[in-house]
């Protein structure tokens, strides 16, 4: 590719190397629940058991907000923040933006969930959006996958870093790789030598690495981003720009111009700004934002989901007390800019939600393949030092890591559905995939044939898979002709997957041998984990 | 219809690369059997289908399409490629199964290209036909001619 | 006329060609040290001061808010390019230089601005 003398060669070899090596057990860790939490959405309706198919937001919803409007107190009226939950129900969260103990920007106020159609509400919480969103039992599952992706369960900025670090990693890994690998187009089409050699291994890692480049670049630049932006990029910029105060950077940033005004005025119909925005954006919003609710300087913001083609969706500003259209809001600043477009592009081209099941799809197989990248990495690294006896007891932990985090990932859906009638879902589903991670980890370290644990933890994998639909439903789970009436065909779906997936494993060496993916006895040169 | 246009594209460029893939020297050498040989126009042909649904994309504005075009070329383009045996020996259950398919077809192709060369046969047979006829009439009319 | 000359013309006297001399040697003969130090904590300050000093010398653009904005967005490319930098460049001293100087230069701006 581009010609770099030796010294320089090695350099790289080395830098890409020891950046992999050195967090691969974390950045495995991120990639594969990355990969699972493409489908969050889908695994909190298979795991909530929602069939309800209701969308609020598609109904009036003008008394409902002005009803309950007048139980709020009025300091919390700064900003309204209205969507769908899982289930159906409406969702307001009525809020003011205030500096924390720790002197981050927090948003706090109380967060009502409304039943449309019976217009009660089901339930009120007061405090900090972090505290008053995600505690449902139901959402438990979704939410500690997210939260695992998201900052590894760390709290505070300390687990924005980490997994910001982490992507960072990944785009010098890739960048690196690409340097030193002197024939990256030539070798496009090259798969694996056969025979269990470095070789082999090697051609193995590249060709994962020289396709998934591109999205491995990208996915990792746009988490970074998610990652640093927050903890990093707003208090610095925030530093010299506004003196530290986020607040009016974040102001500035989104484009506050209106002049205040403060007199009392009532929010014109919001029923009616519903349905001039779906007319106008061919989609009915997902979210609505109020600011200085009940006052003349109110606005309202629809924030419609992109529509068929496109990768951004819509966010169309109106007048409060008036409804009139005032044009669309660009996210950042009030005109189309670089930067607009730039952070609109952060979110689908991260997330992969854009264009329904088919870009979800797309995204789980490049984050399959990510993930391939990382074990072949991590196996040739470890080929390289197979004499080394503090490599091999590495190399038993990374087996009992690739084996043991899915395993653990399986184990916390189990405790989310034993712990389901308790409702202390939230506590068991942590406790389960501590537990798991913990006995993994320490089986594989104590275990010294790595074939032998290598299989074990394999087969422990493939039961597990093919038994959760069994205790879903034993929990009482939506059963698959209830979920099929109602549309939820994502239920059954990833019933089946689950069932397919444990199959596969079981069956692993009849798979790789009709795909003749080499397996020896020592080496076990392609395991059911990559 | 975006996301059917999208999965075609999609479909087209993986062929594509399967035929360009079927043609790599290098690869052949590594995985072992011959590459299939290409002409310079077969060449250029593989490459264009392979950019063209992209490009398509993009002239339609369908910027979602484009990407998932993209990210599927590249998550599945990479497990074809990596698969050596969509291209080596026939010993194998899933090579055995794509050669069957693939012969089921070329049989069935070549049943209806002769179905359709039928009547330009028949016609041709005809003709022939008629030829004969003459010229033994023409033998059967010497032979009179010499009895009498 | 070689480096031991040009520092002996005025003997006796502490030449600033001398200690710059001194601190090339320094870096030379420890190339992967330094090479540790400029890709880890130099890196990450010069990313960060890169971003902080940008607000003030990028353009606003037409909404007011790239010279914000574009600081936070590409702040992970800021910090992969210090970081590789100094593995790419075969001349350490050189990398030095550069990245310190970088650094200095961003840090007087944001010192300049206020």
């Amino acid at each position: 590719m581009i010609a770099l003398n030796q010294a320089k060669t090695k350099r790289l070899v080395a830098l890409h190397g020891w950046s992999g090596v050195l967090l691969a057990i974390l950045l495995y860790v991120v990639v594969l629940s990355g990969t699972v939490v493409v489908l969050v959405h889908e695994i909190g309706i298979w795991s909530a058991g929602n069939t309800v198919v209701s969308h609020p937001l598609e109904k009036p919803i003008d008394s409902i907000v002005r009803s309950n409007a007048r139980t709020i107190p009025p300091e919390y009226y700064e900003e309204v923040s209205i969507r769908e939950t899982g289930d159906g129900n409406l969702s307001m969260f009525f809020h003011a933006h205030v500096q924390d103990a720790n002197g981050q920007v927090a948003d706090k106020g109380v967060r009502l969930i409304v039943d449309t159609d019976e217009q009660a509400v089901i339930s009120r919480k007061e405090g900090y959006s972090r505290d008053v969103f995600g505690e449902e039992p139901e959402t438990a599952l979704e939410q500690f996958l997210l939260q695992l992706h998201i900052r590894l369960h760390i709290p505070g900025m300390l687990g924005l870093l980490a997994t910001g670090i982490l992507g960072l990693w990944m785009m010098v890994a890739g960048i690196s790789g690409l340097l030193a690998h002197r024939h990256v187009v030539r070798d496009m089409f090259v798969s694996e030598r056969p025979g269990d050699r470095l070789a082999a291994v090697r051609d193995r890692h590249a060709l994962a690495g020289s396709w998934s480049l591109i999205f491995a670049l990208l996915l990792a630049f746009t988490g970074s981003f998610f990652s640093f932006a927050g903890s990093i990029g707003i208090p610095v910029v925030g530093m010299v720009a506004t003196g530290g105060d986020q607040r009016a950077l974040i102001e500035k940033l989104i484009g506050v111009d209106k002049p205040e005004d403060a007199r009392l005025a009532p929010l014109a119909s919001l029923d009616y700004m519903i349905m001039d925005a779906t007319e106008r954006a061919g989609t009915a919003p997902e979210q609505i934002s109020i600011t200085n609710y009940g006052r003349r300087d109110a606005s309202v913001m629809m924030f419609h989901p992109a529509s068929e083609g496109d990768l951004t969706g819509l966010t169309l500003l109106f007048e409060g007390p008036s409804r009139k259209f005032e044009g669309v809001k660009p996210f950042l600043g009030t005109v189309p800019s670089v930067s607009n477009t730039a952070v609109g592009l952060m979110a689908p081209l991260h997330f992969g939600n854009f264009a329904g099941m088919l870009s979800k799809i797309v995204w789980v197989a490049l984050g399959a393949a990510m993930t391939f990248v990382i074990l072949t990495g991590t196996r040739l690294w470890l080929r390289r030092r197979a004499e080394q006896p503090g490599w091999q007891a590495f190399r038993r932990i990374m087996v009992a890591v690739m084996y043991g985090f899915p395993i653990a990932m399986v184990a916390c859906a189990y405790g989310y559905f034993l712990a389901l009638p308790s409702g202390e879902t939230h506590y068991w589903t942590a406790f389960s995939f501590i537990a798991a991670s913990v006995v993994c980890v320490l089986y594989g370290w104590r275990e010294k044939d790595i074939a032998r644990s290598a299989d074990r933890l394999c087969s422990i994998l493939a039961l597990s898979l093919i038994a959760l639909p069994l205790v879903r439903l034993l929990m009482g789970g939506t059963a698959w002709s209830e979920a099929m009436i109602s549309g939820r065909t994502i239920i059954p779906s990833i019933d089946i997957l689950l069932v397919l997936g444990g199959l596969l494993l079981m069956r692993w060496d009849q798979v790789a041998s009709m795909f003749s993916l080499q397996k020896t006895e020592t080496t076990s040169v392609l395991g059911p984990a990559e | 219809m975006s996301a059917l246009i999208t999965i075609v594209g999609c479909c087209v460029s993986l062929w594509a690369l399967r035929a360009m893939m079927r043609g790599d020297a290098k690869r052949m050498r590594v995985v072992g059997g011959t590459a299939v040989e290409r002409t310079r126009r077969g060449i250029w042909f593989s490459r264009f289908l392979l950019w063209c649904p992209g490009v398509v994309l993009v002239a339609m504005g369908d910027a979602a399409g484009f990407v998932i075009w993209l990210g599927a070329l590249t998550a599945f383009g990479w497990a074809m490629v990596a698969m050596p045996h969509l291209t080596r020996t026939k010993s194998l259950p899933v090579a055995q199964a794509f050669e069957g398919v693939r012969y089921w077809v070329q049989a069935r192709r070549y049943a209806v290209r002769r179905i359709i060369e039928m009547p330009a046969r028949l016609e041709r047979m005809e003709l022939a036909l008629a030829d004969m006829q003459r010229e033994l009439e023409t033998v059967r009319a010497e032979r009179g001619g010499r009895a009498a | 006329m070689s480096d031991q000359d040009v520092i002996d013309v005025a003997p006796g006297r502490t030449s600033p060609l001398r200690v710059f001399y001194r601190v090339r040697d320094w870096i030379s003969g420890r190339p992967l040290t330094m090479r540790w130090i400029l890709a880890g904590p130099i890196a990450f300050i010069l990313a960060i001061v890169t971003m902080a000093a940008m607000p003030f010398w990028l353009p606003e653009g037409p909404a007011g808010v790239d010279h914000l904005a574009m600081p936070v967005i590409i702040f992970p490319l800021i910090w992969t390019v210090t970081l590789m930098y100094p593995c790419l460049d075969d001349n350490v001293p050189r990398a030095t230089l550069i990245m310190v100087a970088a650094t200095v230069l961003q840090i007087g701006a944001v010192v300049a601005a206020f």
